[in-house]
């Protein structure tokens, strides 16, 4: 097996980590509520309960359906990183990587709107009336497993791209070469 | 020819998703949230055009380039038009009429967008790029992370964000309507909001310079405290007038959790009324109209005849709250008496002859 296959299937596998993470990160709950307030957000759902009532999120739900790319780019790095290693494709890697760079952003800014959401349920809601001041018990936030993987999966493309990149660059030579 | 179809029902999407954004006559959007169930889902298109609207209308309104809202019309006033989502248990915030940018025209489910959008994307990419027999070339692979971008960007640009980050969280909360005094007790009455008083903590109060615990008794909305007599009688007596109460509560909240109520100082004032002399013949009757008891002086001088001298007598004395005193002087031909008292940290007298 010479270098250049090496580093295909490295690459391959670091995109498969990536593709295992970020669906991780948009199944599982981000973040986990306990207090006043409980429940859990995640990028495919979300469940707050709080002071008997239920409460929604509408920036939660946007965050949702800005997830469909990077779902499309998981599904996407996971077929041809199985491609590359079976049947080695190094450009469909490199599209790969590229997408799976690309969605990073979009991970980022989804996790983002969450974070802002998690914010504002984890705010205290201790306030002051003509009666005094409330306090209350407050809401304890904690990472869920999707915030974990979600750190994963925004580095490994990063990895991927760099060895497809590599890659690429030996496959052009031996094009060139005719080697 | 199928190429050039495809090229004119993509670049007439994307015309119809930046329509919002240049001001085109007719415009789509995605459905992000589900406050319109069951009219609208989410995933749901919406084509809007800008016309004229009335109540019962579906209608986009937007409070920045970004933030829109789509939400039915059910009140129009004036230049303020009111708006809420059929799932909504509550009307939106009255919105002015130019911030309405649409009304709805159709509704393209998710169940049908979403199948029709990818059949096409797939059999583009199968007729154009050739995705089923791949090509190995660095063009192809660029071809990919373009139309991934340019898919992604159309896609992402046609979910009308919301700024709405939280909705339906109604914080328990308890307002203060009023202080009072009434006899010898105080009541706090509160306003409260998904919360009750479970149980008070703490109670104390100030007058001058005396701090003393207080004990209260509670129900669902008012706290009533009881001040004892002697505290009124010495403010009387200092001349103090006010009464600061501060409590600390257990809150039971909607939902079964608990919070504390701190309160600030709850103001009451009072002061001791004059006392009511009532003289019937050579009967004088002191009646204390006060929580407090009133100390009073009461000198009398009695003579039977003229030219004797005065007998005089004096006696202190401090009369039951909302008690009288009685003086009976009946027996003597000449009598007058001399009342002192103190009201406010002050003495006053009142002084009468008895005929």
């Amino acid at each position: 097996m010479n270098l250049a296959r090496v580093l295909e299937v490295i690459a391959a596998s670091t995109l498969i980590i990536y593709a295992i993470s970020a669906l991780i990160t948009l199944l599982t709950p981000i973040y986990i509520f306990r207090g006043d307030i409980d429940g859990y957000l995640s990028l495919s759902g979300y469940s707050l309960f709080g002071f008997g009532s239920e409460i929604r999120s509408q920036m939660a739900e946007s965050a949702m359906l800005y997830t469909a790319p990077i779902y499309a780019s998981a599904l996407f790095a996971l077929a041809s990183s199985l491609l590359s290693i079976l049947r080695g494709s190094p450009w469909l890697l490199l599209s790969a990587s590229g997408i799976a760079v690309m969605s990073t952003g979009i991970l980022r800014g989804v996790l983002y709107i969450l974070g802002l959401v998690a914010s504002a349920v984890s705010k205290d809601p201790s306030h002051q009336t003509a009666a005094g001041r409330i306090i209350f018990q407050g809401t304890e936030v904690y990472i869920g497993t999707g915030y974990i993987a979600s750190q994963i999966a925004l580095v490994t493309p990063y990895v991927s791209l760099a060895l497809a990149v590599i890659i690429t660059f030996f496959a052009l030579k031996k094009q060139m070469h005719g080697v | 020819m199928l190429r050039i179809a495809g090229y004119a029902f993509l670049s007439l999407f994307m015309v119809l998703v930046l329509g919002r954004y240049i001001g085109l006559p007719i415009f789509i959007v995605l459905i992000v949230s589900p406050s319109m169930v069951p009219a609208i889902y989410p995933g749901d298109m919406v084509l809007l055009s800008r016309s004229s609207f009335d109540v019962g209308d579906v209608v986009i309104w937007c409070s920045s380039a970004l933030f829109c809202v789509v939400h039915r019309v059910i009140e129009i006033n004036g230049s303020s038009v009111v708006t809420k989502g059929d799932a909504n248990p509550a009307p939106d915030k009255p919105i002015p009429r130019e911030a309405v940018k649409g009304k709805a025209v159709a509704v393209i489910p998710r169940w049908l967008w979403i199948p029709m959008a990818s059949t096409l994307i797939a059999f583009y990419l199968y007729r154009t790029i050739g995705i089923s027999r791949p090509r190995s070339s660095p063009g192809l692979a660029l071809a990919i992370v373009l139309a991934y971008a340019v898919v992604t960007s159309i896609y992402i640009l046609a979910i009308p964000a919301s700024h709405v980050l939280l909705d339906g969280l109604a914080i328990p909360s308890i307002d203060l309507r009023g202080v009072y005094i009434e006899n010898n007790t105080v009541y706090a009455v509160f306003i409260p909001r998904n919360a009750s008083v479970a149980s008070l903590e703490t109670c104390r109060y100030v007058y001058g310079l005396h701090v003393a615990t207080c004990t209260a008794s509670f129900n669902g909305t008012a706290i009533s405290i009881q001040i004892p007599p002697e505290v009124f009688r010495e403010m009387n007596i200092e001349g103090v007038s006010r009464i600061d109460i501060t409590i600390a509560a257990d809150l039971v909240l909607e939902g079964g959790r608990h919070a504390k109520l701190i309160s600030w100082n709850y103001s009451v004032f009072h002061t001791y009324r004059e006392p009511v002399v009532e003289v019937s013949g050579k009967i004088v009757l002191i009646r204390n109209p006060n929580p407090g008891c009133l100390d009073v002086n009461i000198t009398s001088m009695v003579a039977n005849r003229a030219g004797d001298p005065w007998n005089v007598s004096s006696r202190s004395l401090c009369i039951d709250p909302w008690g009288s005193y009685v003086l009976d002087l009946s027996g003597y031909r000449y009598a007058s008496i001399k009342i002192e008292y103190i009201l406010s940290g002050k003495t006053r007298v009142i002084q009468r002859v008895l005929q």
